[in-house]
Parts: structure tokens; C-alpha cells; sequence
């Protein structure tokens, strides 16, 4: 909203009648003799007067209203956003005005040939028509090549005669409607040289809208904090303090007391002995789908097995899919064992983790992963031998390894306390709802109304609770007419630290236990729901007009 | 009426110059002339004033005073006004909004010949691309003014 009136019709009538009624006494008092009814002196001195004036003062109440901490904070709508940006700079915060999202795309090549991949080719996403454009030209090298520069990637032979290589790119437009789901095809805008196929290789994220000054605002808090280690806020501050981790959505800090931190307990005596913190953290709205190419060992019979390194997919939910290099179809082979384990080898600060379940979501947990491939051949296998690529895709928070270095590196490192980042426990959430509509209704828009539930629940944080009515808000703002909301169903799958599955599922209030033991409670746990995890089913309501 | 009783009278500014006792004359719509640096006017000028200045004012034209004014105006812009016919209604359905609203502000201390009592409509003339109204103006007091509104419409 621009603070200064550029209209005299923006004017409140209430507001311009007022002004012309204290002119008016004012020269009644003075000039007696003057018309003051309706006529020439009213209309041409009085009323632009009165009305001038009225734009005055409703400037001047614009701009307190943007110069007031109180006033911003009770209507942030009504501030004009340059004066809000100049008022929150006092206090060291800048506005997000939004990112490009990024990712990673598989580029699929039909022979083993150096191929160059110009920096301008567009490439339009299939679902949301967002258009993306390498961060730099690529120039992908034969397979078995090595790679000397920072441009440069070696294809990867997928096993069916195509080749492949990562490139990332970028959106070219600020927003959240660049962060595509993983598999989603792009499509060049003019026929690539010996490329047969492009597609997003993981949820591309750090896609965000410019925020509001309501959203400006809840910056305000952790960044009146002080950037040091100390009180829960100051924690805050220290992490979004850092613009690689300033869209980070909740974080919630559990140190000495708090009955989910079990590490400072580690002693003779059943105590907290302080000194341990542990942070989780909700880093994207919902889990981040990667594909990643790797190498299983043929076990046996049809079991197959590979090892996720710590590296790979820090601190990783779970593994989605596994299929067969080159596969993007099928759903792939289903996980047969998920056996997790922490590794803090050459790491220069080793946290107090005693229990596998304390390191569970953190970027030094590494996984065996076995699976049963019923459609490979094995008579010409040999166990522990014979190797094969295959495609396994992971669900994590991004930026938990990263975030975990910054606060464990030496010049960051807290003096007094053992830091341990971890990703939010999931609750995967899925709801599904009907509207109930008539005949003559529009149509809902089904898609935005999923992406504006995914967002309202990615909202809440670490709050335990999903309330049926922040659904029905959200979709209401979609609604026409006398269509309305029903049958509204939350189920969340919540994936405990000790791998352990436990199911929630309600139509009014979702509530996360509270089962500190397990580290499940809501200062632990988030609701998880992607636009995908939104169900909506357009019934006819039979209205009876 | 002598000149003395118009000596203690509340003026507002003349915006019709030109003006005269008796008879006929064009009136130019200025606040001063060459000749003048503007004058003032109190009784029944001052009432004929606030009665064309209301029912020329297009309702919603004026930012912050939405009721001010009539709809004679809109019809005129609209292209409405096509026989004697539809000039009538719409100046009578008008006139009557415009006697209302003077009359609810006017006071007990105003003048009678600066009162609006009615405004009648007297002739009309539809000539190509304007409308002559000719509309007498009585007050209070009992005494009328005729005037002479040169409307342009659409040809």
C-alpha cells in the first residue's frame, strides 16, 4: 500500500465530513457574515479545503501508523511497507523479498558424447509452467571422463543405453511456485543437442513468495534477541541470523529440564546435568523428495542392499522409493530393512550421543538399506559380489548437516554446550476433505486450494496441534456462493526417532502425543503435508434454492 | 426591501456575473471579471446560487461527500434525457432531492427570500447537443426568480 492518498476517493466519507465541520465552526467564529450552507464559499473554499485537509491528516496517520512499532504489530496490513522496512532496520532486520527456487535437474543423454549445455536454454516446468535456466553452462564430459572444473559433469551410464548427468538450475521468477516436486518434467524451449529427457531430480526448495509485513514481523522477536548462544530465542537468532538459514520456518530449542532432552542424563544418576541442547528444526513446509543414483550388493535370493553414508541424505526420514536406474515410472521396490546408525568419524566435534535414537534425524546418521528386487535376473549373480545402480529416493529436511556445522564449528561452537541439530520429527499428514457444491457453483480450484493447505499447516510448527479449522480458512478464501467444507479427515504417520511407526487420525483437533521417552511430544514434532498429501473430492450438495 | 435589509445579511461570493434587477441577461459563470475583483450576493441570488450549484452537482462527484448534489446531471451524461417527456421526470424527481437537502440545512435565522420554497419547471427546449431549461425559483418570502440553464447533452 503506498503510505501517501493519491485519490481524494480514497477518503473516507466520515472522516472528510468531520474535517469540514470543525473548518466550518472555525470560520463561523471568525467571519459571522460569511454563507456557510451549501452554495459558492462551500463548494469552492470549505469543502477542498475540508477535503485537502482530510488527505493531511490521513497521510500523517499513515505514517504514524507505519513509524509505530504498536500499530504494525496491531494491523500490519494497514503500513506502508517502505516505512515498515525503515523501522524493522533499526532493529538489524531486512525483508525476505522473496527467492528463486532452485534444484537439481537430471539431464538424459542419448549417446556418450561430450555435450554443452548453454547457460540461456529455458526450461519450462510441466506442472506449474515455472520456467528455469542453468546456473551456468554445463558442459557434460564422456562417462569414465573426470570432471577438472567447477562447470563441468561426467555422465553417469544408467544401464539401458542412456546416459545421465545433474545440472542446477534456477527459476527464473521470485516465488514459491518454483519449488516442484521431485520427478516433475522440464521441457526445453528448443531441441537440445543429444538430450533425450529432463526432470527435476529433487523437491526443489528455497522458492519464496516476498514476505508480508505480518511475516516481516515475526522476524521481530529473534532479531531483538542477542546473537549469542544463551536464552531460547537468542538460539533462534543465532540460526536465522545466518542468510543460509534465514527461511527457516520453526525451530524449537529443548535443553536442561525439558523432559525430551535424554543426552544430558547420561551420568551415574537418572539427572539432567545440563550442558546438552538439542535443536529441531522445520526447514521446508514439508519433506524434501532426493533421488540419488547408488550402488547396491546383491545379497542373495532377491535381496539387495546399499549403504547411505551421512553424507548422502543428512539426517533423512525415510526412504521413499527404490527402482532401478532409468526407472521414473514404476513405485519401485518397497524397503525390506532400514537399519540406521550414527557415524562421527573425522568429525571434528563428536555431540554426547549415547543412544541410536538420540542421533536419529541428525546429519551424522547414516542407514543399510535391503530391498527385494523381483525383477532382476540372479542366476548369473554372486552374492556380496555383483553390484547394480539403483535409484533410491529420500525424504528429508534440507540444510540439517549444514546448520549442524555452523553451530558445531570452532568459531561457533558454544563453550558451554553440547549442540545437536536435528530435522523435526515427521507427522506426515495427509487430509482430505469434500466440498459440497451446487450445479451453478464455479468450479474449485483444486490446485491452489492443496498448495494453500499445504502452507497453512507448514505454519503451524511445533505446536502439537492441527486444527480442523485452519483447513476450512484456508479453503473458504476459494469458495463461492454457498459452497462449504466437510468430511474433513486428518491421518498423520508419525515416524518416531527409534523408527518405530505410530498413527494419529482425527476430523476436529490432530494432536501429537506426548511421549517424551520416545522424543515425540509437540515441541519435538511437525506436521508434514505436501500439496500431494491433499485430498479433495467436489460432491453435489443438493441445495434445496 | 430598502438596502438596509441586506446591510447585516450573511453574503456568500457571486458566481454568476452579470446579473441585473429586471428584464433579461446573460449571466457568465466567474468569480470576477475584468472589470470587478469579484463581488459578494445575499437574497435571492445567493438562493438561486445554492439551487443551481446542487442541481448541477452530480451525485458521487464530489470525494467525501457522496450525498451531495442529484442525478439530473447523470442522466444528461448517460444520454437519457431524449423528449420533453424524460426532461420532466428527471428535473422533478431532482428538484424535489434539491429542495430536501437546502431545506434541511437552512435556520431559523435565514432570511425568508433566501429560503427555497419550490423550483418549477417552466419550458424546455431539445435542441442538437444541448437543453435549455427554464426554471423559476421561488422562495419563502413569496417572490420567484427566473433563470435560463444552458445544458449541453449529446448531439
Amino acid at each position: 500500500m503506498a503510505i501517501e492518498i493519491t485519490s481524494l476517493k480514497q477518503l473516507d466519507a466520515t472522516k472528510v465530513a468531520a474535517m469540514i465541520a470543525q473548518l466550518t465552526q472555525l470560520m463561523a467564529e471568525s467571519h459571522p457574515e460569511v454563507e456557510l450552507t451549501r452554495g459558492v464559499f462551500h463548494d469552492l473554499v470549505l469543502y477542498f479545503d475540508g477535503v485537502l485537509n482530510a488527505a493531511i491528516q490521513e497521510n500523517i496517520t499513515r505514517l504514524q501508523q507505519s513509524n509505530s512499532l504498536l500499530d504494525i504489530n496491531t494491523d500490519p496490513t494497514l503500513a506502508d511497507t517502505s516505512v515498515v522496512d525503515q523501522v524493522l532496520s533499526n532493529y538489524n532486520i531486512t525483508r525476505d523479498n522473496g527467492t528463486p527456487a532452485t534444484g537439481v535437474a537430471t539431464v538424459i543423454f542419448h549417446l556418450n558424447v561430450t555435450t554443452a549445455i548453454a547457460a540461456n536454454v529455458r526450461l519450462t516446468a510441466a506442472d506449474t509452467g515455472v520456467v528455469f535456466q542453468p546456473t551456468e553452462a554445463f558442459v557434460i564430459l564422456r562417462a569414465g571422463n573426470v570432471a577438472t572444473a567447477a562447470n563441468e559433469r561426467v555422465m553417469i551410464p544408467v544401464g539401458d543405453g542412456t546416459y545421465a548427468a545433474n545440472i542446477t538450475v534456477q527459476a527464473t521468477t521470485i516465488g514459491a511456485a518454483g519449488n516442484i516436486r521431485r520427478g516433475v518434467k522440464l521441457t526445453p524451449n528448443s531441441v537440445l543437442n543429444n538430450t533425450a529427457d529432463v526432470y527435476a531430480n529433487t523437491d526443489f526448495i528455497h522458492g519464496r513468495d516476498a514476505s508480508s509485513n505480518a511475516e516481516y514481523l515475526t522476524k521481530l522477536a529473534p532479531a531483538l534477541a542477542a546473537k549469542t548462544i544463551g536464552s531460547r530465542q537468542s538460539y533462534t537468532a543465532a540460526i536465522l541470523n545466518q542468510p543460509a538459514f534465514s527461511n527457516t520456518l520453526h525451530v524449537s530449542v529443548l535443553g536442561c529440564g525439558d523432559p525430551e532432552q535424554q543426552r544430558d542424563q547420561h551420568s551415574l544418576f537418572p539427572v539432567s546435568g545440563g550442558g546438552k541442547v538439542d535443536i529441531y528444526v522445520q526447514t521446508s513446509d514439508y519433506a524434501q523428495l532426493q533421488d540419488h543414483l547408488l550402488e547396491a550388493t546383491y545379497m542373495g535370493g532377491n535381496q539387495w542392499q546399499l549403504i547411505l553414508p551421512r553424507d548422502t541424505a543428512p539426517g533423512f526420514y525415510e526412504v521413499t522409493r527404490i527402482a532401478r536406474a532409468g526407472d521414473t515410472v514404476s513405485s519401485g521396490y518397497g524397503v525390506a530393512e532400514d537399519i540406521r546408525n550414527i557415524d562421527f568419524l573425522n568429525t571434528d566435534f563428536v555431540p554426547d550421543v549415547l543412544y541410536l535414537h538420540e542421533g536419529t534425524y541428525t546429519r551424522y546418521q547414516n542407514a543399510v538399506i535391503r530391498f527385494n528386487d523381483t525383477d532382476a535376473a540372479t542366476s548369473s549373480l554372486v552374492a556380496n559380489e555383483s553390484r547394480a545402480l539403483y535409484v533410491v529416493t529420500t525424504s528429508a529436511m534440507p540444510l540439517i548437516a549444514e546448520m549442524q556445522d555452523f553451530l558445531s564449528s570452532r568459531a561457533n561452537r558454544s563453550r558451554s554446550a553440547d549442540i545437536l541439530v536435528k530435522a523435526a520429527v515427521p507427522c506426515f499428514t495427509k487430509i482430505s476433505f469434500e466440498i459440497r457444491t451446487q450445479a451453478s457453483d464455479p468450479t474449485p480450484p483444486v490446485a491452489e486450494i492443496q498448495a494453500a493447505v499445504s502452507a497453512a499447516v507448514s505454519k503451524i510448527g511445533f505446536s502439537g496441534q492441527l486444527h480442523a479449522s485452519v483447513i476450512t480458512n484456508v479453503v473458504h478464501d476459494y469458495l463461492t456462493g454457498q459452497q462449504a467444507v466437510s468430511s474433513i479427515d486428518m491421518f498423520g504417520k508419525i515416524r518416531r526417532p527409534n523408527g518405530d511407526l505410530s498413527f494419529v487420525r482425527d476430523s476436529a483437533i490432530l494432536r501429537i502425543p506426548t511421549d517424551p521417552e520416545r522424543l515425540v511430544t509437540g515441541r519435538t514434532t511437525v506436521f508434514l503435508t505436501s500439496p500431494q498429501d491433499v485430498s479433495i473430492s467436489v460432491v453435489a450438495a443438493g441445495f434445496l434454492n | 426591501m430598502s438596502l438596509a435589509d441586506y446591510a447585516v445579511r450573511k453574503y456568500d461570493f457571486l458566481a454568476f456575473q452579470g446579473a441585473t434587477p429586471n428584464g433579461e441577461a446573460q449571466l457568465d459563470m466567474a468569480l470576477y471579471s475584468g472589470q470587478t475583483a469579484g463581488k459578494i450576493c445575499v437574497g435571492a441570488q445567493k438562493l438561486t446560487q445554492r439551487w443551481v450549484l446542487e442541481f448541477l452537482t452530480e451525485k458521487g462527484s464530489m470525494p467525501g461527500l457522496p450525498d451531495r448534489g442529484c442525478d439530473f446531471m447523470a442522466a444528461v451524461r448517460q444520454g437519457r434525457l431524449r423528449t420533453q417527456l424524460n426532461v420532466e421526470q428527471s428535473f422533478y424527481a431532482s428538484a424535489l432531492r434539491v429542495r430536501t437537502a437546502l431545506q434541511l440545512e437552512e435556520y431559523d435565522a435565514m432570511p425568508a427570500d433566501e429560503r427555497l420554497d419550490d423550483a418549477e419547471l417552466l419550458s424546455v427546449v431539445i435542441g442538437p447537443g444541448y437543453l435549455n431549461l427554464r426554471v423559476a425559483i421561488s422562495s419563502v418570502a413569496g417572490d420567484a426568480r427566473t433563470i435560463i440553464l444552458p445544458v449541453e447533452t449529446l448531439p
